[in-house]
């Protein structure tokens, strides 16, 4: 009895865990923006108002009120913003449940080891979360209405996800920032009208606009739409894109045949030749009809190969612009430099000083695709149209 | 002490019957359910018949031993010892005696003998005609089963002896009877079966019940407390059963049974942990169900233990280890909760046990209703007051319904009782208090002896032979062996080999 007295004692004294506090003294972050200030930052964080999220009567959450409320502070380190947030919440700031980060554009682009320096010692924030860039000032998009999650927080994780295969969160893109000859990317978002053409109950959403590749920490670019596509492709990290091709033969007319690339996968090889660095990049993707404008039989075999011609130059194409754009702007988020230090050890401990400044931008970049088209899709023919069949010549 | 030599006299009979109904009388003052009937037999001489109504078959007692007293009572007379007569030849009753010591003669009375009494002889006749209306055998109420033997104990030790007699049907079945309780004077016994059981475990019981100092035992309880080997702890050392069929499997796997008088559970041990976890349905019902169940149990265990400390320490301390939907759900429920978390788990937590302790006082009618009232009415109410948050009449409620599927009721309560300490450490340390709570738990298991075999034997210390009936239970007819404490004859199956079904020369397979 004894022993167990003094071991309870022992218990109570030593443990130190005296950090209790109830889940209604806590304010959770779901997301929070850092945008640049005169000398300093402004950190928007957005706290989910769980009173509003429905509680013992079990509402819908249509009551009006939102169930998010955004609050935001200066300071001249991310850690003083914190603090200086605290000062006016009455609940204790908790970040563990923190899905998204944004960072504004132009802050991205003096460098974001500053701004993560403080997030990686503080414990409660998860590596899980992501990072996110905003083009424009990051505490509007926290503002976006997103009127189908319970905040918007929720759906620019959702964004997050979807922007990539393989989703980068904040782990993996510490990773790619700490690994030689890679550099890290990012998906880059924006607030945006919900219906463009809606006059009147005018809601406001996130898009997803682009990829933001860096160079080291530093934002170096954003690339959009066809530049994004062919970016992603390059990586194997698209999430099922659809190639849009013009009907061999009938470029004139404009009629599309849409693909939708089911299963996609891309191959870095560098070459030594003659003591210069050569690239190849290979692609090999399965696609399936997704769309037929024009009035060929899909079913036709030698159409199909034409048409499998056509998407690999597309998406030659494609990538080739957006490797172009990346060696433009000296950013190498393929990871060619960390290709070459695999493959030629001794020849990159030479290279590796100049790499980003003079030599990744002049290598010769060589893709190749192979595109296979597995499935046409349900019909056997295009809807209420007479097949056409193949001009020989073409 | 001193009030035993009061009560009963020391002494023999005399000659006279008047002096010895006199001295008889006096024993036994106050007492109107003793008669005495005065007799006069058909040669004149006077008799006596005592017995205490309400003990005797009364039926029995006329017609085989009070008719041919009296027919006989004319053979009797030049008989120097005509109560030895009587009790060897003259009466056709199952069982008779005499005594010519009074305290003897008062002992059988009030076991349920009738007495006769002669004049001019010293000597008693006992008429061993034990009846009285006791309750007969019945289905099992508190240790129901779909599939086994539906019958129960019952309040009489001569009809629960004979229930495990028609299920065992060896002369190795021992049973050693022990009297206990100076007032009671309750009948023990001692059951095992001989080449099985430890020798010296049955020794062990019978010398600690046979110690025992006590004017009364009404129930198994009473010789439970002062036979286990840790009176401190909370936990049960001892399995009681009214099943018959669950005692023949104790006895079969060498433990020792102890069955009183007058109540229709039984004692067994020594027991493990595990066994507390283990239905008899368990063994009945084909070995798949058997496994999934026992693991159902096993995990809900767990349940019952953990849940409500765990929803306190996740709350209060670590509200990261939740997803995140699931932290907001709790949160908004818990908005207007003016309690701290323990202090809501706590009033639904005693308001649980209130609601049980109050169902079983209850009469049958009502108390179904209180239930409903309590579960349905209260819970509901006190969660659109804002009293008390949904999520812990969830975790309440389960934890509750885990609670009973317990097997053992004995290890249920322990565990019910266990829940609040560790609440309490939960609400102060977090999952640092719950796995030090779990750690004291694990520690005091481990010293743990039932009988003198470790608790958690099978485990720790860790036998191989015993996996097969500890988290699994493996096919009848696999498990040859019996468990590794009862030392003697493991085998359980001939030569100790596997005997699966089917012909066993070609393997199983029907021709």
């Amino acid at each position: 009895m004894k022993k167990i007295g003094i071991s309870i004692v022992c218990l109570v004294l030593l443990a130190g865990c005296w950090d209790r506090k109830e889940i209604n003294d806590v304010a959770f972050i779901v997301g929070s923006a850092i945008d640049m200030e005169d000398g300093g930052y402004r950190s928007t964080m957005q706290i989910a108002a769980v009173g509003q999220m429905g509680g013992p009567q079990g509402g819908g959450g249509s009551s009006g009120s939102k169930a998010w409320h955004v609050e935001s502070a200066f300071g001249r380190t991310i850690h003083t913003t914190r603090e200086a947030e605290q000062k006016h919440l009455s609940r204790i700031l908790h970040f563990s449940h923190r899905r998204v980060l944004i960072v504004s554009d132009s802050l991205a682009r003096q460098g974001v080891i500053p701004l993560f320096d403080s997030i990686f010692r503080f414990p409660q924030n998860r590596l899980s979360s992501f990072p996110l860039i905003a083009m424009g000032e990051a505490k509007e998009v926290l503002t976006a209405e997103a009127p189908l999650e319970r905040t918007p927080a929720e759906m620019i994780r959702e964004l997050a996800q979807m922007a990539t295969l393989e989703p980068i969160n904040m782990r993996i893109f510490v990773y790619s920032l700490l690994t030689e000859g890679i550099d890290p990317i990012a998906p880059a978002i924006r607030k945006i009208p919900a219906a463009a053409n809606l006059k009147k109950d005018q809601k406001t959403t996130v898009e997803l606009a682009g990829i933001a590749v860096f160079k080291h920490d530093k934002l170096a670019t954003i690339l959009e739409d066809r530049l994004a596509t062919g970016l992603l492709l390059a990586m194997g990290q698209a999430r099922n894109p659809a190639i849009e091709v013009m009907v061999p033969g009938e470029e004139r007319n404009r009629r599309a045949i849409v693909l939708q690339i089911s299963k996609s996968e891309s191959q870095i090889r560098p070459k030594l030749k003659n003591g210069r660095i050569e690239m190849d990049l290979s692609l090999t993707m399965t696609a399936n009809l997704a769309e037929n404008t024009s009035d060929y039989d899909s079913t036709d075999y030698r159409w199909r190969a034409l048409l499998e011609r056509a998407a690999e130059q597309r998406v030659t194409r494609l990538v080739e612009d957006a490797v172009a754009a990346l060696q433009k702007h000296k950013s190498d988020a393929l990871g060619f430099g960390d290709a070459v230090h695999r493959r030629y050890r001794s020849h990159w401990a030479r290279l590796r000083d100049r790499w980003e400044e003079s030599e990744f931008p002049q290598i010769k970049v060589t893709v190749k695709s192979d595109v296979n088209m597995e499935n046409d899709g349900a019909l056997i023919r295009s809807l209420d149209r007479k097949s056409k069949e193949l001009k020989p010549s073409s | 002490m001193s009030n035993k030599e009061a009560a009963i006299p020391t002494g023999k009979l005399v000659l006279e019957l008047d002096r010895n109904v006199q001295t008889l009388q006096d024993v036994f003052t106050d007492c109107a359910d003793v008669i005495f009937r005065q007799l006069t037999l058909v040669n004149g001489t006077k008799a006596c018949l005592i017995y205490i109504g309400g003990l005797v078959e009364t039926k029995e007692l006329s017609d085989n031993a009070l008719r041919p007293f009296i027919e006989a009572s004319t053979a009797l007379g030049d008989e120097s010892s005509p109560a030895k007569l009587l009790s060897e030849s003259l009466l056709s009753v199952p069982s008779s005696t005499t005594f010519t010591r009074l305290a003897d003669i008062v002992s059988e009375l009030t076991e349920g003998s009738a007495v006769l009494l002669m004049d001019q002889c010293a000597e008693a006749v006992i008429v061993r005609v034990k009846g009285g209306s006791r309750r007969s055998v019945e289905q099992s109420t508190t240790e129901v089963s779909i599939r086994g033997p539906k019958e129960a104990f019952t309040e009489d030790i001569q009809k629960n002896t004979a229930l495990l007699r028609f299920k065992m049907k060896t002369p190795q079945l021992k049973m050693v009877s022990a009297l206990v309780g100076e007032q009671t004077k309750t009948t023990v016994y001692v059951a095992y079966l001989k080449d099985v059981a430890d020798e010296q475990i049955v020794q062990k019981v019978l010398e600690r019940i046979r110690a025992i100092q006590i004017d009364g035992v009404l129930e198994s309880g009473y010789i439970e407390e002062f036979i286990e080997d840790h009176p401190f702890s909370p936990f049960p050392q001892l399995q009681y059963t009214e099943r018959p069929d669950t005692a023949a499997a104790m006895l079969l796997e060498g433990r020792v049974i102890v069955l009183v008088d007058g109540t229709p559970f039984v004692l067994s041990g020594p027991i493990t942990f595990w066994q507390l976890m283990h239905s008899s349905e368990d063994y009945y019902e084909r070995y798949f169900i058997g496994n999934l169940l026992r693991w159902l149990r096993y995990s809900f265990l767990f349940v019952a233990l953990y849940l409500p400390a765990l929803y306190i320490a996740v709350t209060t301390f670590h509200q990261d280890m939740l997803p995140t939907s699931l932290v907001f759900s709790i949160a908004a429920a818990r908005e207007a909760i003016p309690f701290p978390a323990l202090i809501e788990a706590l009033i639904m937590e005693i308001s649980f046990e209130a609601l049980r302790e109050a169902g079983i006082r209850l009469p049958k009618v009502i108390g179904q209703a209180v239930s409903i009232l309590g579960a349905l009415v209260i819970g509901q109410s006190a969660v659109e007051a804002g009293i008390v948050s949904a999520p812990v009449v969830i975790v309440v409620s389960l934890t509750g319904i885990a609670s009973f599927t317990i097997p053992r009721f004995n290890l249920a309560i322990t565990v019910r009782m266990l829940r609040f300490p560790l609440m309490l450490l939960a609400s102060m340390f977090g999952v640092y208090g719950v796995v030090m709570g779990t750690v004291w738990t694990v520690i005091h298991l481990c010293g743990l002896t039932s009988l003198g075999v470790p608790y958690l034997t099978g485990v720790a210390p860790f036998r191989k032979g015993d996996q097969k009936d500890i988290l699994i239970r493996a096919p009848w007819w696999a498990m040859s062996r019996r468990p590794s404490f009862s030392s003697r004859n493991r085998n359980r199956m001939k030569n100790g080999r596997l005997s699966q079904g089917g012909d066993s020369k070609d393997g199983g397979k029907s021709p």
